[in-house]
């Protein structure tokens, strides 16, 4: 062969490799452009899928992005692009597949699916792929999803420039997939936080916002829950024959399944005062009401009772509730306790209840277990002993200040050890 | 959570914190798997536990509601002051039935 002519095939040669260069360069950087207009994980999945689709020359290609929460089940198939009607995987051979990438981390090339002895297909199974090629998606090491394309147009299959191809198509998308992830995920999680600040604010407006006016009783209610929402509520209900009726509660547990909880059991007592029933059988009516709408372990203590402040007679149902105090001058604080079982366990439980009077400048302490077993760094609890010291330091004071007074010796105690449980308190005062 | 038998009767050792989370789902099954096997009477021994809270208060009703349900007794044993001032103060004391060792509370379901 003259050497023009083998110069020629040269350039020829050349010539296809840098048009083919080029080509390869303008795919990628097509998908570049592409994909860099948007934030949107999942048009950000279907531009790549689609240019792989028209660039690669196949029937369907897919993204499929890992789910390290649940290995069972690990990949999450984002999309499905195809320019021919074809129906899925089979079930089988995908869980193959994806196995095969998950070990292997490692770029699959298969051009004819029914030899290839890496997968096995039963003889029964429809498959419509003959060929693919899949890379992973791969981030500082890790691998996060997985390109595969399916059937290539072409009779010779897939070739290894097709495999370099994709590969790079893989390595410049893999980035750029995953911040759009983690923004999906942000946005996500700002919702749900949108919608705790919105749940908080509907808990705030279920606590009484004004106390009962009298010219012989101070009320005082706080409630300071350890998350968003809480577990924890205190009412005063003023009844139709002039009595007020007050309660404090605790629902088990914490957060947004007892924040629901508590608004179910704050309703079923409202609805009790309302139509003037008495003080146990409100209570026996939401320990029924609770029981019948919440699983086993769910429970809540109660403390209701109810005060007529013309013979300044208190009725009370103590339902498991911690004790509250009830401080006499010149007295030993007594504990009122008669009730019964916490509520929500035992249905149709027959609640006692107990009448006790508030002579002038009686203090009546109700409380949620948050006051006495908040922690300090030291996991030593606040207690009855200090409360009842910070009580007693206090009594002089308006009872909307004594709470303030408690709740500040429990915040000292505490020393910004973190808050673990929702912390409550209720005060009535006779003052005259 | 440790699970042996004696005298006929189930004992049941928790250790650590008893404060909700998957001990709940756990305790569940392992009930559900001694009354599939016919086996109803059960000691809960709490000489392991450090805290227990509502929560986990909540697990042990859940048992007692369970084996009740089904002819069966949960009972409770080696609690300590702090849990038995809360089983006092809920008067949770009045369901169950507390046993100063789980070799007490084993026999006491054969009398």
């Amino acid at each position: 062969m003259p050497e023009s002519v083998k110069n020629i095939d040269q350039l020829v040669e050349e010539n296809n490799r840098l048009r083919a260069a080029v080509a390869e360069l303008s795919i990628l950087n097509d998908i570049a452009i592409a994909i860099s207009s948007t934030q949107s994980l999942e048009k950000i999945v279907d531009l790549i899928v689609h240019k792989c689709v028209k660039h690669l020359r196949v029937e369907q290609g897919a993204v499929m992005l890992l789910n390290e929460k649940d290995m069972n089940k690990p990949f999450h198939t984002m999309i499905r692009k195809q320019d021919s009607v074809m129906s899925s995987l089979p079930y089988r051979l995908d869980a193959q597949l994806t196995g095969w990438m998950l070990k292997n981390k490692a770029p699959l090339l298969v051009n004819d699916l029914t030899t290839d002895d890496r997968f096995k297909l039963s003889p029964d199974e429809k498959v419509t792929i003959r060929s693919l090629l899949g890379v992973p998606l791969m981030l500082k090491g890790r691998m996060t999803g997985i390109i595969n394309v399916f059937n290539k147009h072409d009779d010779s299959g897939f070739t290894q420039n097709d495999q370099r191809l994709l590969s790079i198509i893989a390595a410049q998308s893999a980035q750029i997939i995953e911040n759009a992830r983690l923004y999906l995920e942000e946005q996500a999680l700002q919702h749900i936080q949108e919608e705790m600040r919105v749940a908080k604010n509907i808990q705030e407006n279920l606590l009484p916002k004004e106390v009962p006016v009298s010219e012989l009783y101070q009320f005082a209610g706080k409630s300071i829950p350890a998350k968003e929402v809480g577990g924890d509520y205190y009412d005063f209900i003023p009844l139709k024959d002039g009595r007020i009726a007050f309660c404090l509660g605790d629902i088990s547990g914490k957060g947004i399944p007892a924040s629901l909880l508590m608004a179910n059991l704050q309703a079923s007592l409202r609805g009790q005062a309302y139509i003037g029933n008495e003080c146990k059988n409100s209570v026996g009516f939401a320990n029924t009401i609770l029981y019948h709408s919440t699983d086993p372990t769910r429970y809540a203590t109660l403390f209701y009772a109810i005060l007529n402040k013309e013979d300044h007679e208190l009725i009370y149902c103590n339902a498991g509730h911690n004790s509250p105090y009830l401080f006499s001058p010149g007295k030993e604080p007594k504990r009122l306790s008669e009730g019964g079982i916490v509520v929500g366990i035992i249905p149709e439980y027959i609640y006692e209840e107990e009448t006790t009077e508030l002579a002038p400048d009686d203090v009546f302490i109700l409380f949620s277990d948050g006051v006495t077993e908040a922690m300090n760094f030291s996991d030593q609890e606040f207690g009855e002993e200090r409360l009842e010291n910070s009580i007693r330091k206090n009594l002089h004071l308006p009872a909307e200040e004594i709470i303030k007074e408690i709740f500040k010796d429990v915040e000292v105690f505490t020393k910004g050890a973190p808050q673990s449980d929702d912390i409550t308190m209720v005060i009535v005062k006779r003052i005259k | 959570m440790n699970i042996k038998e004696q005298y006929g009767t189930v004992i049941i050792e928790l250790k650590g914190k008893l404060v909700g989370g998957t001990l709940a789902g756990r305790m569940n099954r392992t009930l559900d798997n001694l009354l599939e096997q016919g086996k109803k009477n059960v000691v809960v021994d709490l000489s392991g536990i450090t805290i227990l809270n509502s929560s986990g208060m909540g697990i042990l009703i859940s048992g007692y509601r369970k084996m009740r349900d089904n002819g069966g007794l949960l009972k409770l044993a080696n609690i300590t002051n702090k849990i038995e001032g809360l089983l006092s103060i809920t008067k949770l004391n009045q369901i169950f039935e507390i046993y100063s060792s789980a070799d007490e509370a084993a026999e006491s379901f054969n009398n």
